[in-house]
């Protein structure tokens, strides 16, 4: 994760000033105010962000039907979803807005991190080849890295179209 | 009206799976530094290699609902994996990149069907 949240290097990032995130609302002085530290608070948004990723990914999981050996549109969707929402993210809260101790954990650590998966990745390709089906599940794992790989450029991409025009 | 209490287990064990993905990436990032996220692999690794055991153990229903689409998947991360390997090809580490979307693959392939045979050998 440390690679992800280093600021870009280049001009064009350090030329831009900073915004400071969501005004209202200011985890990092709320949590100091009640004597947490800042890795209990960082831990804390991690947990948060982490049951609701899960609890996401499992509500898709409970609408889509899932035929071993078929393509998994479930796992696939979330974790297409999920690099985008990560890249956009990582690059905005990096490079666009000051960096905090909370929204990072929150969302990307957190959320972002549990709403994709490998593990069930890597069981269904296995699936698909077990059900006879080699060429289908060389095709989803090539696709979904492939596509991952795009939503990833595409989150990042656009995080920073949106922040130098 | 849907039982409430596998989905509490989903929410709950996706919470410390996120945090213990956190954990050993911190650990092994700090233990062995390097351009490669080699932390991110392991934690995608062991992961991957304990929902193969599950299901070679035939592991299904409920359980299966709250260790591995919770523990193991947030446990597991696929948008971390792909967002390094971006940021990997954005530094110009071309060949890193390509080490980082091959190597995860492969192994990942080889230690979920290590797991699977071994939970298949367990039953």
């Amino acid at each position: 994760m440390s690679r992800i949240g280093a600021p870009r290097e280049g001009g064009v990032a350090a030329a831009v000033r900073r915004r400071t995130p969501h005004a209202g609302f200011r985890p990092a002085a709320w949590a100091a105010e009640r004597g947490l530290t800042a890795g209990q608070l960082r831990a804390a948004a991690i947990l948060a962000g982490g049951a609701v990723g899960a609890l996401a990914r499992a509500g898709v999981a409970e609408v889509l039907p899932a035929d071993t050996g078929e393509w998994p549109w479930r796992t696939f969707i979330v974790n297409q979803l999920g690099a985008l929402l990560l890249a956009w993210l990582a690059t905005e809260l990096a490079e666009m807005v000051v960096p905090t101790r909370f929204w990072r954990p929150l969302l990307g650590t957190g959320f972002c991190g549990a709403l994709t998966t490998f593990s069930a990745f890597q069981v269904e390709t296995i699936q698909i080849a077990r059900h006879d089906r080699p060429g289908l599940a060389a095709l989803y794992a090539v696709v979904s890295i492939a596509v991952g790989m795009s939503c990833a450029v595409a989150g990042s991409v656009y995080a920073r179209r949106r922040a130098y025009g | 009206m849907i039982d409430a209490l596998p989905w509490i287990g989903v929410g709950a064990l996706g919470a410390l799976g996120a945090l213990g993905r956190f954990t050993l990436d911190g650990a092994v990032s700090a233990r062995w530094p390097s351009d490669f996220p080699f932390g991110t692999l392991a934690v995608n690794l062991s992961g991957g290699a304990a929902l193969g055991a599950l299901t070679g153990l035939g592991v299904g229903g409920d359980a299966l609902l709250m260790l591995g689409t919770g523990f193991l998947g947030g446990y597991t991360t696929f948008s971390t994996w792909m967002v390094e390997a971006q940021r990997l090809g954005e530094d110009g580490e071309w060949r890193l990149m390509w080490l980082n979307l091959t190597v995860p693959m492969v192994a990942g392939l080889a230690a979920t069907g290590l797991g699977w045979i071994v939970g298949a050998g367990l039953t």
